[in-house]
């Protein structure tokens, strides 16, 4: 396997959703690359056989704080070990992937901030213009293997 | 002067609960109790919704066994219908089911229990969790990881996502099965079935070390409650309700699903939000029973299929009346769910395309009865002319142990809990009876971040005696 994107979050609220939309948006574009693409909920143990295949894994996900729609991005790295599997970040499934499958893929995090978590389902229009950029921008880097400039914080 | 401990949150199990534990003068155990702290309000707030929309709704209860809801909901709206499901679809209903129950009783083995099992009752417990197990034995949580997806990826196979299908409904199910989705499954088998017998070989051997958890966790008598098919073998989705005495006697025989208040009523007890079923002919509360894996193997002849019916012969060595034995049970059940998955799917219509029957409300009362993980689970609806709900009663699998979990509480605690000199580890088997049951009190509602665990020894005019936080 390639890359691995994870898209998480909950659609029936609101924004919450950004990272599931975003996941669903690049399984279309990217059918046929060499990606796999989940849109999740949230993030379960099983998740890490896949991730110890990937080469990259990029997760998406929405963030409470900050201006609505601004888009923030992160490498991650392997840490945590003490919590419980309800609550798994990527940081922690990264390092269970390396317990369990001794590797764990270089990864990213995307977030794209919120304004509204309420109870509806729907996003609102500054994160449904975050999430088509970052989808733009997990497709430019699955093409071109380019990392996105964000990183490096040009 | 009496004191009072309280372990609030019980981890590692679904949704919220507390215990609390009453002690004496001398810090001895006079009392203790399993309390559900949230209220959920499932059956007063269908009432007045469309018969058909049940099934999505109340598959809503919980986000680990979504499909056993489904199913139960589905079978009761077949009653309201008066439809006989075509063949195909009850096969194909119970291969999801099957699925369902393997993929949860492998969070349950693997994840929350397996730390108690292998690193033991005393560990530190930042270290008695799947991570800590990770370090000392990788092999056995990444076969649980593999079982755990396997039931998922039939799952989702069968019913489009691995959460919440919507695939099972009123009358069969929405869509027959492929040729290709068949075969995928099918090649997925082997390997799981091989993982869960060395798990099972594993613990079988384990098991032996736990004598006095044996001893005490809710090691009394009581009755068992389940479905059986006509040949007393395990029925997770068909068969009768039977109910069977600790001592083998069989107070309910073949049973069919509507009869089911017959047998069973339901009291309220103030320090609880989970109603106390109990068995209508005996009273409350000398008429507790116990449900789910525990109880399977005790109303069966034998579960039916090879490799579970050879594991079988070691459950019958063991103290059968112990909850200790559900982890045992448990695990014969997994292979059982993967041994009958492949049979389900070798059977010659299993691809037939008439998997639903359409028929229009005619009847205004449906019960329907399946095996969840966790125990038998009832639901039961009444409607007006238009097919609206007036009425739901929802017997939720776990709700069935609440008077067993409860006194299994003060039975552990009695033997392992000293006032005196609280440690870690008496708490932990205290949590461990409850987990014992895998309870699901709710998965849909969870806490954000991590739980914290304080216990509090209190005296009565308030001063904290002892403290232990996790």
């Amino acid at each position: 396997m390639g890359i691995l994107i994870i898209g998480i979050g909950n659609t029936l609220r609101g924004d919450d959703g950004a990272g599931q939309q975003a996941a669903l948006l690049l399984a279309d574009v990217l059918a046929g690359d060499d990606v796999d693409v989940i849109a999740c909920h949230q993030l379960t143990l099983e998740m890490c056989e896949s991730l110890a295949r990937a080469t990259t894994a990029v997760f998406i996900d929405a963030e409470y704080g900050g201006a609505a729609g601004e888009i923030r991005l992160r490498s991650l790295v392997p840490a945590g070990a003490d919590l419980f599997t309800h609550d798994l970040i990527p940081e922690t499934l990264l390092s269970a992937a390396l317990a369990l499958y001794g590797r764990a893929p270089e990864a990213w995090m995307y977030t794209v901030c919120g304004e509204d978590f309420g109870y509806k389902e729907g996003l609102s229009l500054a994160v449904r213009v975050a999430v088509n950029e970052v989808a733009q921008r997990v497709t430019r880097f699955c093409r071109t293997a380019v990392p996105d400039a964000q990183l490096s914080g040009a | 002067m009496t004191k009072t401990i309280t372990i609030d949150p019980v981890t590692r199990i679904e949704g919220h609960s507390k215990i609390s534990i009453q002690l004496d003068d001398s810090g001895k155990v006079t009392d203790a109790h399993f309390h559900v702290t949230q209220v959920r309000g499932f059956e007063k707030f269908v009432e007045g919704r469309p018969f058909h929309e049940m099934p999505s709704l109340t598959a809503r209860i919980c986000g680990i066994c979504p499909v056993s809801h489904l199913l139960a909901s589905a079978k009761a709206c077949d009653g309201l219908l008066a439809v006989r499901i075509p063949p195909t679809a009850t096969k194909l209903r119970k291969i999801m089911n099957l699925a369902q129950i393997a993929q949860s009783h492998a969070l349950s083995f693997f994840y929350l229990s397996a730390p108690d099992l292998l690193l033991g009752m005393d560990a530190d417990p930042a270290e008695r969790n799947i991570f800590g197990l990770m370090r000392v034995n990788p092999e056995l949580v990444r076969g649980g990881v593999k079982l755990r997806q396997t039931g998922q990826q039939i799952i989702e196979l069968l019913g489009g996502k691995r959460v919440h299908p919507s695939w099972i409904v009123p009358g069969g199910v929405s869509e027959p099965l492929t040729e290709e989705k068949r075969d995928q499954i099918l090649a997925m088998l082997p390997e799981a079935i091989g993982i869960a017998w060395t798990a099972y070989e594993w613990y079988a051997e384990e098991v032996h070390k736990f004598k006095e958890e044996i001893e005490s966790f809710a090691n009394f008598p009581t009755l068992f409650m389940g479905l059986v098919s006509p040949r007393n073998t395990l029925a997770m989705y068909g068969g009768d309700l039977r109910v069977v005495a600790s001592n083998g006697a069989v107070l309910e025989d073949h049973r069919q699903a509507e009869d089911y208040l017959s047998i069973i009523a339901e009291k309220v007890e103030p320090f609880s939000y989970l109603k106390s079923p109990y068995y209508k002919p005996i009273g409350y509360p000398s008429g507790i029973y116990r449900v789910g894996p525990l109880a399977r193997m005790n109303i069966i002849d034998h579960p039916g299929t090879r490799l579970a019916d050879a594991a079988f012969e070691g459950f019958k060595t063991l103290d059968r009346q112990s909850s200790f034995h559900y982890h045992y049970a448990r695990l014969i059940e997994l292979l059982y769910c993967f041994e009958r998955t492949e049979q389900l799917l070798h059977e010659p219509d299993i691809l037939d395309r008439h998997v639903r029957a359409q028929a229009r409300p005619n009847a205004e009362e449906g019960v329907g009865i399946s095996e969840a993980p966790r125990g038998t689970l009832i639901h039961h609806y009444r409607t007006n002319k238009d097919g609206l709900i007036t009425y739901a009663n929802l017997i939720i699998a776990t709700g069935n142990n609440n008077l067993a979990m409860d006194r299994g509480v003060l039975q552990v605690a009695k033997r392992f809990v000293d006032g005196e000199r609280l440690n870690e580890g008496m708490l932990n088997r205290v949590e461990a009876v409850i987990r014992a049951y895998d309870p699901c009190l709710s998965c849909s509602t969870h806490a954000v971040g991590k739980m914290p665990l304080e216990i509090n020894l209190v005296a009565p005019d308030g001063a904290v005696v002892d403290t232990l936080t996790r």
